[in-house]
């Protein structure tokens, strides 16, 4: 499994804290053939905190859904 | 290749036996038909049409999405007792396909001491290894027909169950019904207007088509979002090829 979650940073420039929020989405998807096949990926998008990064990884679930973002 | 190419569609096949297959995944359940005598085989399933049993879910930061139509091909599979070659057809991206596969010997280790009764018959267990995964097999010498489901074969008799074994993703074929054909069977031929393939071609185009949609998907992320890594992990009934794994020890 992928490395995943919430993790801060210093940002010594700005002297403020920023948050790095690492999503794992796996898909699993059966060709024609019936074969599954899972395609992994880690998006890495901004977040305040654990708890809004997983909020994040939910809306990120809705965007795939959706079709806002694709496979 | 051409010679037994011809040979499939003439061959009529005496005493034979068909067997009907209970396949089920983690995602879905599909009937699947033997039709065998002691020295060929056809198997096939019709096309398939249905929901995905699997569901989205997100926990944490680990978001899991299942594709939720499934829609599947006919497959139709031919092979020999004696020849490690087995010819499937199928429809792949609206063309018509005839792959060629050279399956490797499957290697058997018989359990005699295991003993099961499935559906009147008494059956022995045997395992074996087959494209990166470990299988257990349920036969019957009681059938001396040496086929079973997908590309299974080389035991002293019908394979009734198969499953996968040790793994989360698994595979199973039950026997759910078996009769014996009172007229011979003509196995439907081999079509001639396929697109030729060797499975690898087959595998490495199929994998070059996953890679140049995750590629342009990935290129149309919202902002606020980078990719860092995309990975593809085979979950289906072969997970690793003999090529596959010929280019790691070198």
């Amino acid at each position: 499994m992928l490395s995943s979650g919430f993790s801060t940073y210093e940002s010594i420039e700005l002297d403020s804290v920023n948050g790095t929020c690492t999503i794992t989405i796996t898909r699993t998807s059966i060709d024609e053939e019936g074969n599954e096949v899972t395609e992994t990926r880690t998006h890495i998008t901004q977040a305040a905190d654990e708890r809004d990064c997983n909020v994040r990884a939910s809306f990120t679930l809705r965007a795939y859904q959706t079709g806002a973002i694709k496979f | 290749m051409k010679l037994i190419l011809l040979l499939f569609p003439i061959l009529c096949l005496s005493q034979t036996i068909k067997v009907n297959y209970t396949f089920t995944t983690s995602s879905y359940q599909k009937q699947e038909t033997l039709i065998a005598d002691s020295n060929s085989s056809y198997y096939y399933n019709e096309p398939y049409e249905g929901s995905n049993t699997a569901k989205d879910k997100v926990e944490g930061t680990e978001v899991t999405l299942v594709q939720k139509d499934i829609k599947l091909n006919k497959i139709e599979f031919y092979q020999n007792r004696e020849s490690q070659i087995i010819f499937y057809q199928l429809k792949y991206k609206g063309e018509k396909r005839l792959i060629t596969d050279s399956v490797p010997n499957i290697n058997w280790i018989i359990n005699k001491k295991d003993l099961k009764k499935i559906n009147g018959y008494v059956c022995n267990r045997a395992t074996t290894h087959f494209r990166g995964r470990d299988y257990e097999a349920w036969f019957t010498p009681e059938i001396p027909v040496t086929f079973g489901p997908f590309k299974f074969k080389g035991l002293p008799g019908l394979i009734l169950i198969s499953n996968s074994i040790g793994d989360n993703s698994k595979k199973s074929w039950v026997a759910t019904n078996i009769a014996t054909l009172d007229k011979l069977f003509q196995i439907p031929k081999i079509c001639e207007d396929c697109i030729n393939m060797t499975l690898k071609e087959f595998i490495e185009y199929k994998q070059n088509l996953r890679e140049e949609a995750s590629k342009a998907s990935t290129a149309r992320l919202p902002k606020g979002y980078s990719n860092v890594k995309t990975s593809f992990k085979r979950l289906s009934i072969e997970k690793v090829y003999e090529w596959e794994t010929e280019n790691e020890k070198k």
